[in-house]
């Protein structure tokens, strides 16, 4: 068992606010990823949990167990470094192994779980290096290995894969998911990828400036964010944001924007109630930009200031007027820079987010793959 | 390793070196020769062979082979240095850097100012601060209740051991600081996840990781005390008796106070050879430290 409970806890070092109010709740199995840009808080959570840092205030349980004081070496919890922490005077046996040394456990059954260990990880030919002998991968199958033999509650895991190359990175990555699949223990992991928080997470929690955003899968705070920035976070290259008005009338809700005003589909409706017509920052995804060239009559018209070929798509950066949009076109599209384009946005995914708060306006709950075919792509109209 | 290609040095390179060649030569490896062919006469100070001193072969070190003093200084050379450089050194200056690391900022500047003050003190100054502490009337005595008792007299190796440690831990206490920081917290944190108390944190991980440092900081330490005369020499001069008579000071009795300049030369000579091998030894870790941080 290793079910996690967070419950409204603060992190301050001095007057700095680390962590400010975390609740969050991982069920035994789980793998849980905390995703944010560096110094959000999520590492100073992460050593929380672990036991190496104290919570100013509030609750950490593990298995329904309140763990505040229960120090980082009882709390069964085995951890991989960033820097994947080895022991640069020991071997790899010995690296492996100190851990059940240290708490005197039975020789016979550490032995077993050694074996069984390098045998998942491939690390019989490195038993008896040292850490400095081993290259970054190496080192950081060690590290993993160290955490795995353990067979604890709770894995956490900072950031163990920025420190390797981006080819290693994504093997390792895989890895981890095949890992997970035959021990699943429960994982945190604190990453700032958010290709490696798609890819490997049960659940997602975005954290920014010490505070939790916003916890999902990783579809859903991809397809519905609940704030401007998770929105702009997730997603590469980051959702396009532009100033709006949004406002209501007898057919539904609208958007004006960029010279045009846009109706929003039907199944879209407002979170809570609101005054409109209200200033808003309209959000859209590169990926839901269709670029045609030349102008056209009823389209948002603009021109093509830089082309970034990527092979299998190209990422187009336009002007329309004030605002610079990103989009992504095919990988074989032949634009060229200066170009006049029209551009066609999926009204099924724009997003409206309060100009001031930055949270996420439109309730986005009654979106089916249905509503996809009857409001595709709804042609804009221009203002006089 | 790019240390192995260096290139081969040209004419210049000798030319640049040639100023602090001449003068190690002349003022350092002239001299030290010299007293190992001087350890070999019978010159004296004052009489007929002060001038007309000659060549004894192995007379010199035939008198040192059956000289109970030289033996019995030997030991206490051995004591003085073994007591300032592994006590000193390893407990009391380690004691201090983890100290100095947990303490709060203004403990830790404060332990830090007083200590290397001790340490830069001239070696003068701080003989007389112990001399007046631990003699009779001192300090010492003062507290104890009695201005006759003199702890100086009753335990003078005692005594120079912890005024040699007093002024050293200082050094050590920096070089051990700069070896702690190197130690990767991460690692430390690694193990106490891994269930090991803060005391086997200590000595399974953060020992076994600072051993290169330490192990230099004992040698550089060693050679240090192996060399310190002015130390004793004010303090005790080597008395009471020959309780506190360390090899340097035997040798300046030997050359200066009975005026056998030969033979006090040959007893320098065994500290230069003590000193050396220790040197060597200092060298050689220093470049495997080197080696294995690169």
């Amino acid at each position: 068992m290793g079910a996690v409970s967070i419950e409204q806890v603060w992190k301050r070092f001095g007057p700095h606010v680390a962590v400010s109010d975390l609740n969050l709740s991982i069920t035994d199995g789980e793998f849980l990823v905390l995703l944010g840009p560096s110094g959000c808080g999520k590492t100073t959570s992460l050593r929380m949990l672990a036991g190496l840092e104290r919570p100013s205030t509030g609750v950490i349980k593990i298995d329904d167990l309140v763990v505040n004081d229960v120090p980082a070496g009882k709390r069964d919890i085995a951890m991989v470094f960033q820097s994947y922490a080895l022991y640069p005077h020991m071997t790899v046996r010995r690296n492996l192994t100190f851990g059940p040394r240290i708490r005197r456990e039975n020789k016979a059954a550490t032995e077993r779980a050694l074996n069984e260990v390098v045998n998942v990880l491939g690390l019989e030919a490195l038993l008896e290096r040292r850490p400095s002998q081993l290259s970054g991968g190496q080192r950081q199958r060690v590290a993993l290995g160290r955490a795995l033999l353990r067979r604890p509650k709770l894995f956490l895991m900072d950031e163990p894969l920025s420190n390797l190359d981006a080819a290693l990175r994504g093997q390792v990555r895989a890895e981890l998911v095949r890992l997970h699949r035959q021990f699943p223990i429960t994982t945190v992991y604190v990453t700032h990828d958010q290709v490696e928080a798609m890819t490997m997470a049960d659940k997602i929690a975005i954290m920014f400036h010490g505070r939790l955003q916003q916890t999902g899968t990783a579809q859903q705070v991809f397809d519905d964010p609940d704030n401007l920035v998770v929105a702009t976070f997730v997603g590469s290259p980051p959702m396009n944001t532009m100033p709006g008005t949004l406002s209501a009338d007898g057919n539904g809700l609208s958007v004006a924007c960029l010279g045009t005003t846009i109706p929003l589909p039907g199944w879209m409706g407002l979170r809570k109630p609101a005054p409109l017509p209200q200033p808003i920052s309209v959000g859209i995804r590169p990926t839901d930009i269709e670029v045609a060239a030349g102008p056209s009559e009823g389209l948002i018209s603009g021109r093509v200031d830089v082309v970034e070929p990527m092979g299998a798509e190209t990422f187009l950066t336009i002007d329309c007027g004030p605002q610079s949009l990103m989009c992504r076109a095919p990988g074989r599209v032949r634009m060229r820079a200066g170009e006049n384009v029209s551009l066609t946005l999926d009204t099924n995914h724009l997003y409206a987010f309060d100009s001031k708060t930055g949270d996420a306006l439109i309730d986005r709950s009654r979106w089916s793959d249905g509503d996809v075919q009857r409001a595709h792509r709804l042609e804009v109209t221009h203002h006089a | 390793m790019k240390g192995d290609v260096a290139e081969r040095p040209d004419g210049v390179a000798f030319l640049l070196l040639l100023p602090t060649a001449i003068l190690l030569l002349g003022l350092f490896v002239g001299p030290v020769l010299y007293a190992f062919y001087l350890g070999l006469t019978n010159i004296a100070l004052m009489g007929p062979t002060a001038r007309h001193f000659h060549f004894t072969g192995m007379a010199n070190l035939h008198r040192l082979a059956r000289d109970s003093l030289f033996w019995e200084s030997l030991k206490l050379t051995a004591i003085f240095v073994a007591a300032s450089a592994i006590v000193g050194v390893t407990v009391v200056g380690m004691a201090l850097a983890v100290l100095i690391q947990h303490a709060v900022a203004w403990l830790r500047a404060a332990v830090g100012a007083i200590v290397v003050v001790a340490w830069m003190l001239p070696p003068l100054t701080a003989a007389l601060i112990w001399y007046a502490f631990s003699t009779s009337g001192g300090t010492l005595s003062l507290l104890g209740g009695s201005s006759r008792l003199d702890v100086l007299d009753s335990f003078p190796m005692t005594v120079v051991c912890l005024a040699n440690i007093w002024a050293t831990a200082g050094f050590s206490m920096l070089v051990l600081s700069a070896g702690l920081r190197s130690v990767p917290t991460e690692v430390l944190e690694a193990g106490r996840m891994e269930g090991a108390s803060r005391w086997r944190v200590f000595c399974f991980l953060t020992l076994p990781i600072m051993k290169p440092t330490i192990v230099t900081n004992i040698l550089l330490v060693t050679l240090l005390s192996l060399g310190n005369f002015s130390l004793i020499y004010i303090m005790t001069g080597g008395g009471p008796g020959n309780a506190t008579d360390i090899l340097p000071i035997y040798s300046y009795q030997q050359a200066l106070v009975f005026g056998k300049l030969g033979y006090g030369a040959l007893l320098g000579d065994v500290v230069v050879i003590i000193a050396t091998i220790f040197a060597y030894l200092y060298v050689r870790m220093s470049r495997t430290t080197r080696m294995a941080a690169a």
